[in-house]
């Protein structure tokens, strides 16, 4: 090694820390022209330079995280008590309330005579002219008691699926219209079927195929009622 | 019961929801909830590397933001008042625990050690996308000083006078930890490339996709 | 005479200038990224059956197998703030698994602009599991132990796979080309065709929309074709051999195959519309299936 090549080395070394000294100014927007001169002389240095635009640049995309659900449910609670939560009462209630018929005490008799009526009138068995999920829900209760729904699928089964349609049905207002769709009209088609089994079955209750589709399609309801509530949590 | 649910296929304007959360609209809190919360926890989990301290300053400081905003007038875009707000939030919780921000010594360059180089291997870039999970890895084992500055500088966008002005430090101050926390997480980010350990559960709440 | 003062000045001219340089080129690049769509392409080595996990949210999807131990990815992200985040596993070395997950980075970013179309070519052997939630799904020459793919409302196809085979979609039509190994096809609405599969044991299954088996049977092969409300027609050669149970409650039975039926005592089990025969020695099992379709079994031109 000549005195020379110490020279060189030590020119060398020097300008890399003079590099390092002005780097930080240079990735602040500071004019540090010498920093990409010596980048592009010094492989060494453009590593470094290289490394540390590729963190910066990255750190403007770090991905966002979602809150655990309890978070919301917290400060609703915390909310609600300090009384800041106003509950908006239905249009439909506040056109009600303001009926003068009610602002006097009806009797409480005729309010519950009325009342037992009106359960009477709901749970009174289902003709089969009848159409809707909710009507087909108790229509699968008779079936259940029937003995004749298929072996799989019990009231149990029916209640959960219900429950996952109320919480689908809750949830897909916040979902992408396309994917609501596409899940709106699964469920339509799956709806139609077992309206079509539950009818059948009631006039032939031993026809084993049938009821081999009725449990078929609940248990597809049941999957993609699943498969749109995990889409909606994401 | 519930109050009526804000389709979401329909945007509200924001100005609608913070009109009707200023009544005590229970749906438009919830709606402002939904829009902001990502940004809120993320910040927080930043800035603490703590999923269970991220949890509660997000609720924090969506209580605190939801408690005043009937005093918001519009001045700033509601963003803004919002980040201020969480930062804020996160800051005074360090603060209490006494975790020392920045340094508030008068930046000394001088003595300042030289930046790691390879020197005899191949040129060795920082792949070319860094892998943004382990950067926010990277980030969570920052010294809390150093995080702050290059959460608040690098991720949220802030300038180094806004910095220095809620931090209570010099510009100068903000700028050299800023440095030097780009230069920890370079170190950080070239051991593991080297040397990689296996893959931390990430227990943040994030929902990884199968 | 070397003047390190006329260097310096010099050197900072051109220091200024080639920094305006840089900063011209840096504008129009910024603009064009917020913009206009991002792109990523990686190749990483693996072994020669790794297990590939995709999750997608928008876009289309194409898997090919290839001869190289590689996995080579190509995504075009319509967005700079949707990211395809590659996980190979181990970290080094041949990678036995990669997960790919597409990331939407910021949440103002809906619709359209969440799509990440990719390109995967992917060693011959290599299994997958593929979930693109509103998005087409294309998968070609494979050989590895399984494939699922699943699909949302868009079309999935798949040609000479030879693995356990499974898709499923809630609106997307399904066609599989070739199947070789176990195959299963479940679609809500969407239609299925089959075509010539190589298959010994099938399963398909469409509640209203309608399956189309065009192909021969293998012997000893069992398939089980069923719809609620949708047709099923099998095309199959004058030389096929099988055995026929086809059932139907409320929709209608064609059959144009002189088939041997059988002596089955009618049961009160039976639906009304029902077809139980063999043709030529009934190597083949065919249960078909529809609660309101057609069912046709015909000869292929």
């Amino acid at each position: 090694m000549t005195e020379h090549d110490d020279k060189l080395r030590e020119t060398g070394r020097a300008q890399c820390r003079q590099f390092d000294r002005d780097l930080s100014a240079y990735l602040e927007g500071e004019e540090k022209a010498g920093v990409l001169t010596h980048a592009r002389e010094c492989p060494f240095c453009a590593v470094v330079l290289a490394d540390l635009e590729q963190i910066r640049f990255s750190s403007h995309h770090l991905p966002l995280v979602d809150p655990p659900a309890r978070v919301w449910a917290n400060v609703r609670a915390t909310l609600a008590e300090e009384g800041i939560l106003h509950e908006q009462v239905p249009a439909w209630q506040r056109w009600y309330h303001r009926l003068p018929l009610f602002a006097e005490s009806v009797p409480v008799g005729a309010l519950a005579a009325l009342a037992v009526l009106a359960i009477a009138l709901l749970t009174s068995p289902i003709s089969p002219d009848n159409q809707g999920t909710a009507a087909s829900v108790s229509a699968d209760q008779q079936i259940v008691t029937a003995g004749i729904w298929p072996a799989g699928i019990d009231s149990g089964m029916t209640r959960t699926v219900e429950e996952m349609q109320e919480a689908f049905r809750g949830r897909q207002s916040s979902m992408e219209p396309s994917l609501r769709e596409t899940y709106r009209k699964s469920l339509a088609s799956l709806d139609a079927s077992i309206e079509d089994c539950i009818k059948h079955c009631r006039r032939e209750p031993c026809d084993a195929l049938a009821r081999q589709y009725l449990a078929r399609a609940y248990q597809s309801k049941a999957d993609v009622l699943a498969s749109a509530l995990d889409s909606s949590d994401h | 019961m519930s109050a009526d649910k804000i389709p979401a296929g329909k945007a509200v304007p924001e100005t609608q929801l913070i009109a009707r959360a200023q009544q005590g609209d229970e749906a438009a809190f919830e709606a402002l909830f939904n829009t902001h919360k990502r940004r809120v926890y993320s910040l927080c989990l930043r800035m603490t590397g703590d999923t269970a301290e991220a949890e509660d300053l997000a609720q924090e400081a969506f209580l605190q933001l939801f408690r005043k905003i009937s005093t918001f007038r519009g001045e700033s875009a509601f963003t803004t008042w919002l980040h201020r707000l969480v930062v804020n939030v996160v800051l005074m919780h360090l603060r209490k625990k006494g975790l020392q921000q920045v340094s508030l010594d008068d930046v000394d360059t001088s003595q300042e050690e030289p930046v790691k180089r390879d020197y005899g291997e191949d040129d060795q870039r920082l792949l070319g996308s860094i892998d943004r999970i382990r950067l926010a890895h990277a980030i969570e084992a920052l010294p809390h000083g150093y995080r702050t500055v290059f959460v608040l500088h690098d991720v949220e966008g802030y300038e180094h006078n806004e910095i220095a002005q809620i931090m209570n430090c010099s510009i100068g101050n903000s700028k050299s930890q800023l440095h030097k926390a780009r230069l920890k997480l370079r170190e950080h980010l070239r051991r593991d490339q080297k040397s990689p350990q296996p893959e931390a559960q990430h227990s943040s709440g994030s929902k990884d996709e199968r | 005479m070397y003047n390190p003062r006329m260097s310096f000045k010099t050197g900072q001219a051109a220091g200024r200038f080639l920094l305006g340089v840089a900063l011209m080129l840096l504008v129009p690049c910024s603009l064009l990224m917020a913009a206009s769509p991002t792109r990523l392409e990686k190749s990483l080595e693996t072994t020669a059956e790794p297990q590939i996990h995709f999750s997608n949210l928008r876009g289309v999807v194409i898997i090919r197998g290839w001869v190289k131990n590689q996995v080579h990815v190509i995504c075009v992200m319509a967005s700079p703030r949707v990211e395809v985040a590659v996980d190979p596993m181990p970290r080094t070395g041949q990678a036995e698994r990669i997960h790919l997950v597409t990331h939407v980075l910021d949440p103002l970013v809906t619709g359209a602009d969440e799509a990440a179309d990719c390109t995967l070519d992917v060693p011959l052997g290599a299994s997958l599991e593929i979930r693109n939630r509103q998005g087409s799904v294309q998968v070609e020459k494979l050989q590895g132990q399984h494939a699922w793919i699943e699909s949302g409302d868009a079309r999935i196809s798949a040609t000479d796979v030879t693995g356990h085979l499974t898709a499923r979609s809630l609106g997307g039509d399904i066609e599989l080309t070739r199947p070789t190994g176990r195959t299963e096809a479940f679609t809500i609405t969407g239609n299925i065709r089959l075509l010539e599969p190589g298959s010994k044991n099938l399963r398909a299954n469409s509640n209203s929309g309608k399956i189309t088996f065009q192909g021969d049977f293998i012997p000893a092969g069992e398939y089980v074709l069923s719809t609620y409300s949708g047709d099923i027609e099998v095309l199959c050669p004058p030389s096929a051999s099988f055995e026929l149970n086809a059932k139907t409650v409320k929709g209608t039975l064609e059959n144009t195959f002189s088939l041997k039926r059988r002596r089955h005592a009618p049961s009160p089990l039976d639906s009304a519309n029902s077809l139980f025969g063999t043709y030529n020695t009934g190597d083949a099992t065919v249960e078909l299936t529809s609660f309101s379709g057609k069912i046709r079994v015909r000869p292929q031109p």
